[in-house]
């Protein structure tokens, strides 16, 4: 089994509260490897950020591997030295970043699960994946005989993402916005990548008109870096 | 009865042996204090590396690129060098064969396969000789700078499969381009076992027969037991230490080729499978023979297919195979000093 | 917040400096100990490996960062005993045991530490020394670790040590000459089995700073060489403590290069930058050795340098 969740829409979402909650108007993110699953998760992050306050920058840091502590937390440093105020992630483990983060005063939105314990003053949101009905489906498939999915997709309308609870520095606004846009994704029907949307060295990746729905598989090959984003592929 | 040559032989069979069974005796009173049933531990890991076609398959493929890692510390062990950098010489060989695996057009897929092996063989064998020639030309411990090689070598491989030799096709795991079905190295014949094996034996075999049975394998045995003595005698210590080191660093370049020819198809982040650092231990419980190699690392490939087993059934974290193999490896080498010692072994002459 | 551009880089790798070189320093001191005596610990890397994870422990359990970082020095002494009485078998080669304690120490780390890669175990406080500046970069760049104010206290005391106290004394004769220090009554196997186990206690030490302090938790890639790295350091530092304070900071500073470099925006090769410690090592080494002389100030003993 190998599911794709769709957690660009909740790294939308995160980014969403990021940019009501950013005051540098820099935000951060730290991926392992410059892959289209990492790619997209950073894009909607940025574009999150983005629907709040188009002025808003993404600063990334690959590491260059899934668990390189050190690298993590020195990339976390060299960016709130550089004014970045909010950061996520997508590494094995936030947890090295959150608690980064937290100790250099800045805010954090985590991934995978809910990182609030970790850093009670700076924990915005963050994406969690929801496994329980992953494995529904697969039990309920192979009870009626159905063959068994190997690409699972899904988002928020199959119950596959959720986030976690708001932390205190989230301001009212940005809850409101965050909840109405989350709202629009449960009914299944939201869309993020759509043109006109150029990339960070200036060419249109997607024209204007044409929108690409969650599941469309040409997210799946991602290999750009949106207008915005600093850092190279 | 025992003439001095078959007490040698059996005491370099039966001290080794002896240390592996101290180290499972050891290990199986760790798994017992742990609340673990030992015999219930051991079973699942005949189970999982040596019963049925299927476990025998996975061990076999296993135990080919541990062969030929273990060369790349055996070989430069008979001249006294002690080089732990198997992994930098098996990534770039993987890599360059990759590379030509997917540039060369227009050939049969038979002068494929062996420009690929020999493109291996070469970029293995100059990185590892590189850490031979800093020790004989500057001095540098070869230890240390193999090692650090390696994770040189791991950053370049990353840089080129993430970067410019990057396959765009390749979307959540980087890889380059494929060098094609054609291309692959198939299995024996009646064996689900690629070709991998067969490779290793024969490199085995041949440096077994080099090292022991000719004049320049005599001249490097002299090297590793006394550089200074060599010297004198005239011999070329240098040469022979850098040929040496290449050899090793083929056979561990030959690995990665395997590795991309006969599983992946391609090169990619799975090829750091930790094959070199397992060779390490594969070597020096075969006291560097290249014959002993062999079995060695079949035991070890049957270790390491099982991890997944434990996991499983005991619930058991993957580093449970790593603990066991510290264990030999430590016990392994403190029997080095068993050697002549035991009053069994010392040849004498018994009237019939 | 002002705005550093391009200052980032530099305040970056000084502030990477004084971060990540805390464990470079306790490795190298330690290696130091036990290279002086004639004998040479490859195995430190698991010994650090295996110091993380029982100090990270500890600290969990008993809720005090402080017990751990000693139970995370003990686990690391016994380690060090180990190699010293492995080496101390006849024929038994300390190279090729320092590589089994490698293999071992991080198996045996990796084994009994997956209970705690999830759980927060408490940290080591901080001390600040940045209040003078009112840029919030300097501050942060000059919070340094208790650890590290008592590793630069035990390098001087080390090279004070070894020049006018006794037992400093009888260990620089045993790794120099191990017949001079017989034919003075001091058994040569004791005196290195000690100094291993002293190196291995100050190499847990080291890698309780990795899981306490920064970037404090307990994870499997939390080494990345740090404890290899410093072993070839000390040969670079020539056994001399103080050397080995500024080749530690040298080496923190080299890690922190590629983030820095990210952060302004270079954003290329980042795996070739990442690199820069292992090229910087490899560098020095062949800066600095030679077939011909022994180095100044090697232990005549020593295997690596024989």
């Amino acid at each position: 089994m190998l599911p794709f969740l769709s957690c660009k829409l909740a790294q939308y979402l995160n980014g969403i509260v990021a940019g009501f909650t950013s005051k540098t108007k820099k935000i951060g993110f730290i991926a392992a490897k410059p892959i289209p699953q990492v790619l997209r998760n950073c894009n909607a992050f940025l574009m999150g950020a983005r629907s709040v306050d188009p002025k808003i920058t993404c600063q990334l840091i690959v590491t260059g591997d899934w668990s390189l502590p050190v690298k993590e937390a020195e990339a976390v440093n060299s960016m709130v030295d550089q004014g970045v105020d909010v950061i996520t992630c997508h590494v094995d483990s936030p947890k090295v970043v959150v608690e980064t983060a937290e100790k250099r005063g800045i805010f954090s939105c985590g991934y995978h699960a809910s990182q609030a314990p970790l850093a009670p003053k700076g924990y915005l949101t963050g994406a969690e994946w929801n496994w329980a009905p992953v494995y529904e489906q697969h039990v309920k498939d192979a009870l009626s005989g159905a063959p068994f999915k190997n690409f699972v997709r899904g988002g928020f309308k199959e119950g596959f993402v959720k986030m976690s609870p708001y932390g205190k520095a989230v301001s009212d606004a940005a809850k409101k916005k965050a909840d109405a846009t989350k709202a629009a994704m449960v009914k299944g029907d939201y869309v993020i990548f759509k043109g006109p949307l150029k990339d960070n060295t200036g060419k249109e990746v997607i024209p204007a008109g044409k929108a690409l729905i969650q599941t469309d598989p040409v997210l799946e090959s991602m290999n750009y870096l949106v207008e915005g984003v600093i850092g190279k592929v | 009865m025992a003439s001095p040559r078959v007490s040698a032989a059996l005491e370099a069979l039966a001290i080794p042996i002896g240390a592996l069974a101290g180290a499972m005796v050891l290990f199986g009173l760790f798994m017992l204090v742990l609340g673990q049933s030992p015999i219930e531990v051991y079973s699942l890991i005949y189970q999982g590396g040596f019963s049925g076609a299927f476990s025998w398959q996975n061990t076999l493929s296993r135990a080919a690129p541990l062969i030929l890692t273990a060369l790349c510390v055996a070989l430069p062990a008979q001249a006294g060098l002690m080089i732990i950098g198997s992994e930098g010489a098996l990534v770039l060989g993987g890599l360059v064969a990759a590379v030509i695996g997917h540039l060369m057009t227009g050939v049969s897929p038979m002068g494929v396969k062996v420009a690929m092996a020999l493109g291996g063989m070469l970029a293995g064998g100059l990185w590892i000789a590189a850490a031979g020639a800093l020790r004989q030309y500057r001095g540098i411990n070869e230890t240390i700078s193999s090692l650090l090689l390696t994770y040189i070598a791991i950053a370049l491989f990353n840089h080129m499969v993430e970067g410019p030799l990057r396959d765009p096709a390749s979307l959540n795991k980087p890889s380059t381009h494929p060098i094609g079905d054609a291309n692959m190295l198939g299995n024996f014949p009646g064996l689900d076992v690629h070709w991998g094996l067969g490779f290793g034996i024969i490199f085995c075999v041949a440096m077994y027969v080099l090292v022991k049975h000719t004049t320049w394998g005599f001249g490097l045995r002299i090297v590793g037991g006394n550089a200074r003595a060599a010297r004198l005698a005239g011999l070329p210590v240098s040469q022979l230490v850098l040929t040496a080191c290449f050899l090793g660093g083929a056979a561990s370049g030959l690995a990665g080729m395997v590795e991309v020819a006969a599983v992946h198809g391609n090169a990619n982040a799975s090829l750091m499978a930790g094959y070199g650092y397992a060779g390490i231990l594969v070597a020096f419980i075969a006291r560097q023979n290249p014959i002993a190699i062999i079995p060695v690392a079949v035991l070890l490939g049957g270790i390491s297919a099982s991890g997944g087993m434990l996991q499983r059934r005991l619930d058991l974290p993957d580093a449970t195979v790593l603990v066991l193999q510290g264990m030999a490896f430590l016990l392994v080498l403190a029997s080095e000093t068993l050697y002549g010692r035991i009053k069994l072994f010392k040849s004498r002459e018994i009237p019939a | 917040m002002t705005d550093l551009g391009w200052w980032g880089v530099p305040l970056g790798v000084l502030g990477g400096a004084l971060r990540v070189s805390t464990p470079f320093l306790f490795v190298s001191l330690g290696e130091c100990i036990t290279e002086k005596s004639g004998r040479i610990n490859l195995g430190l890397e698991g010994i650090l490996v295996m110091g993380a994870m029982t100090g990270y422990a500890v600290s969990f359990v008993t809720g005090n960062p402080w017990f751990g970082v000693l139970a995370a020095g003990i686990a690391g002494f016994f380690l060090g005993l180990l190699h010293g009485l492995i080496c101390n078998l006849p024929k038994v080669n300390d190279i090729a045991v320092g590589i089994g304690l490698m293999l071992f120490g991080t198996g045996f780390a990796f084994f009994m530490g997956k209970p705690y890669v999830q759980p927060k175990a408490p940290n080591l406080p901080s001390i600040s020394f940045g209040a003078w500046s009112d840029m919030p970069q300097v501050q942060a760049a000059l919070q340094v670790s208790p650890l590290f104010l008592i590793g630069i206290a035990l390098a001087l005391f080390l090279a004070w040590g070894f020049r006018n106290t006794r037992w400093g004394l009888v260990v620089r004769m045993v790794g120099d000459s191990s017949d001079a220090a017989r034919a003075m009554g001091y058994n040569v196997n004791v005196v290195r089995t000690l100094a291993t186990a002293a190196g291995g206690f100050l190499a847990g030490i080291g890698g309780s700073f990795l899981s306490l302090y920064y970037p404090g938790s307990w994870s499997e890639g939390l080494s990345s060489g740090q404890g290899l790295m410093a072993v070839a350091l000390v040969i670079f530092a020539r056994w001399n403590p103080i050397h080995c304070f500024y080749a530690a900071l040298l080496f923190g500073g080299a890690g922190s290069l590629g983030p820095a470099l990210q952060s302004v925006g270079i954003t290329s090769g980042y795996y070739l930058f990442n690199a820069a410690p292992y090229v910087l090592t490899l560098a020095i080494m062949i800066a600095t050795c030679s077939p011909r002389r022994t180095l100044a100030g090697a232990p005549g003993e020593l295997s690596i340098v024989r």
